[in-house]
């Protein structure tokens, strides 16, 4: 980042700084804008850009995966002036994404192991559940949650298992499935570690979208090649299609009409989109993704993007626009240069994002609405650990700045352990945040009070 | 992991420089090198501090060459060891196995449980009469005996509520048994 962009982006921050707290913001762009946990502190923002990206193996590959313990007695959650942390919920094991209902009703999917889907009623002041049900079981891996039709009167709620896409039968207020799980999709490749599917409706509810991870760290083994790349394609692939039993239909965005029919690739390219997320009033697609593995502490970058119709991301030839993998099976891909995508927003490699979430404003800052929030697993591919937080992405004008900000942290306790793995964000109906942490199945709630910035 | 890109390189470079030789025997230093990774996560001594991440040296060669191929093609699913698998080259993958196979099993320090679990008979004629492994009529068979106890229960509820779905009968014998059978079948074994 050059020094002038540095200067206009910390006065903008200043701005914001002056209304909504009483930090002074700490900003880092450029080199200093990578880290590790030692680093975070809320309100920390950060910008990271694609020529800042470290070279593959500036440092080796490192191993040092977290192992998740209880809360240690000492430990707290920090956040910014003014917000509050707190369990919204325990006891939920292989707690994954959060999907608020029409009605409020809180729907989560406890994925691993078994697959449920659990349903939660908020009391009054909404800090803790007042009825907790089992709408449905026995959904294997199942993860995305969507209601449909979109808008206040759902018919059906969608879930994306490893395999498939089923719906059950829905409407305001059932907290048990009144019918059998029916199969909607049922050609989801599966394998290879990534196993999330997430789903969500266009706002017109004529297309479904589904997330389908690739099927392998960078895809060294895919070949044989299709003789003709230009031909492979055309829908219904798109450009930067991976092929092959274990790629073909992979790294993508997929669209379905609701019924599960029509299949074609939206977008390409994008390793794992395990937050797949239609931003309100737009429309817009928007991915958070894991990069890929075995690149060092600072390569690549993991991201959040808005996703075009027939956009290429990068994976496995490229990533952040035009820097080269060689590692893919089959061979170099010249064609594609300069033609993947740079992704919005990019984070510190390895952070691990998976779920994002809009603002839809009522209680944080008014500032903050339209803003994405997103929850980071963290890593174990990096020497020191980085992620295990909820960070902030400021939106102009439904745009992303292409900056973040720490939000939530305090997970990591020590070099090893860690007592939360952050999941999924989603806004309650006044506004206040809940995220899932499927390290010790708890979910939590963020609220905020103005009054207590100004008492500081 | 710096030896991944050297020893791509070698197969190029090497190959056409000096020829098959040279470069053989570069690829085995790479590949002691490859495997220093893994003792990252399963131990500088062959038993890392994680209860979740199974002992491998010393394990049965074929059933280590197995899984690793598994995580490798996906038939068997961890996000992480589907990375650090496609990490090796292929032709290395039975050479890796074999190389972790001869290390000492390492010992461990869980306290052996008083009985053995009605259900271990039922173990043995695949997994050993001492469960140390061996070969079964479903291939080869893991050593389970001084495995860490978190490791085993994970690996048995994964067969039997699907999430690890790469050997049949496993799956089959693993459902069959109710969730605190398998629990103490964990902690017997674990304390062998
Ligand atoms: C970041 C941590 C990590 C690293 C590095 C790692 N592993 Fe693993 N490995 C695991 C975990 C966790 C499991 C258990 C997965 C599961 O529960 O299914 C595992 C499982 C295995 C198994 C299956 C053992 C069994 O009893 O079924 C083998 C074989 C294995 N790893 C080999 C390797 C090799 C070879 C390497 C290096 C190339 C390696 N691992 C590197 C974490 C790691
Ligand atoms: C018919 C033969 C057979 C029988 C009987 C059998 N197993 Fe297995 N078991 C296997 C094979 C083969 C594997 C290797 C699976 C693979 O290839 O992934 C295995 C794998 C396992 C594993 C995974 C170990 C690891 O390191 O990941 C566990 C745990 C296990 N068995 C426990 C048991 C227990 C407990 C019993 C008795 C209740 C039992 N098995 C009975 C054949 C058998």
């Amino acid at each position: 980042m050059t020094a002038r962009n540095l200067l206009a982006a910390s006065s903008a921050l200043a701005l914001i700084a002056g209304v909504s707290t009483s930090l002074a913001i700490d900003y880092r762009g450029g080199n200093s804008a990578y880290g590790d946990w030692h680093v975070d502190t809320p309100g920390l923002m950060r910008k990271i850009e694609p020529g800042d990206v470290a070279a593959p193996l500036a440092t080796p590959s490192a191993a040092n995966r977290s192992k998740v313990v209880p809360k240690p007695a000492d430990a707290a959650l920090k956040t910014m002036p003014g917000f509050t942390v707190a369990p919204f919920a325990t006891g939920l094991q292989g707690a994954r994404v959060i999907r608020i209902a029409p009605n409020g009703d809180i729907f989560l999917s406890q994925s691993r192991p078994g697959g449920q889907i659990t349903v939660m009623r908020a009391s009054k002041d909404g800090s803790k559940p007042e009825m907790t049900e089992t709408f449905t079981s026995g959904l294997k891996d199942a993860y995305g949650i969507a209601f449909y039709p979109p808008g206040p009167n759902p018919k059906w709620v969608y879930i994306g298992m490893e395999g498939k896409v089923v719906r059950l039968p829905y409407k305001n207020g059932d907290m048990k499935a009144t019918g059998p799980a029916e199969d909607i999709v049922t050609d989801l490749k599966i394998g290879g570690g990534h196993w999330t599917r997430d789903v969500s409706f266009s706002p017109d509810g004529k297309l479904m979208y589904v997330a389908v991870g690739s099927g392998s760290n960078v895809a060294a083994e895919m070949s044989p090649r299709p003789d003709d790349l230009k031909a492979w394609e055309k829908a219904p692939h798109s450009l930067g299609s991976a092929w092959g039993a274990k790629e073909e239909w992979r790294a993508n965005v997929l669209t379905y009409t609701p019924d599960g029919k029509n299949k074609q690739v939206y977008a390409a390219g994008i390793r794992n989109c395990s937050g797949l997320t239609v931003q309100p009033g737009t429309g817009t697609v928007f991915c958070a993704t894991n990069e890929r593995d075995l690149l060092g502490d600072n390569t690549p970058p993991d991201y959040v993007t808005s996703v075009k119709k027939g956009g290429y991301y990068g994976w496995p030839w490229y990533y952040m626009g035009n820097h080269e993998d060689t590692r893919p099976d089959g061979g170099a891909r010249p064609d594609l240069a300069g033609k993947a995508i740079v992704p919005d927003v990019l984070f510190q490699p390895h952070s691990a994002p998976l779920g994002l979430s809009f603002n839809p404003g009522g209680m944080f800052p008014a500032e903050w609405k339209g803003d994405a929030f997103v929850a980071m697993h963290g890593s174990w591919n990096r020497s020191l650990h980085t992620g295990y937080k909820i960070v902030r992405l400021p939106f102009k004008d439904n745009k992303p700045t292409g900056e973040y900000q720490d939000f939530v942290l305090g997970f990591t306790a020590g070099e090893e352990n860690v007592w939360g793995r952050p999941v999924d964000t989603q806004f309650m109906r006044d506004g206040s945040l809940l995220f899932s942490d499927d390290g010790n199945g708890v979910i939590y709630r963020v609220t905020y009070a103005k009054e207590k910035v100004a008492a500081k | 992991m710096r030896f991944v890109w050297i020893k791509g390189r070698c197969a190029v470079v090497w190959l056409a420089m000096f020829g098959i030789g040279v470069c053989a025997a570069r690829a085995a230093d790479a590949l002691d090198t490859a495997l220093e990774t893994c003792w990252s996560c399963h131990g500088a001594n062959g038993a890392g501090n994680d209860p979740t991440v199974p002992v491998i040296w010393g394990q049965n060669a074929r059933y280590l060459e197995k899984q690793i191929r598994d995580f490798s093609s996906g038939d068997r699913e961890d996000q992480i060891m589907s990375s650090m698998a496609s990490s090796l080259r292929r032709e290395d993958i039975s050479r890796a196995a074999a190389l972790i196979a001869a290390k000492p099993w390492p010992g461990h320090a869980d306290t052996p449980a008083a009985a053995a679990p009605d259900a271990l008979a039922a173990c043995q004629g695949c997994h050993g009469a001492d469960l140390s492994g061996g070969d079964s009529p479903e291939g080869a068979a893991p050593r389970l005996a001084g495995q860490f106890a978190d490791y085993l229960a994970t690996a048995m509820s994964g067969f039997a509520g699907g999430e690890r779905a790469n050997q049949k009968t496993m799956s089959a014998m693993m459902k069959a048994l109710k969730p605190d059978e398998r629990a103490a079948l964990a902690k017997y074994l674990a304390g062998l």
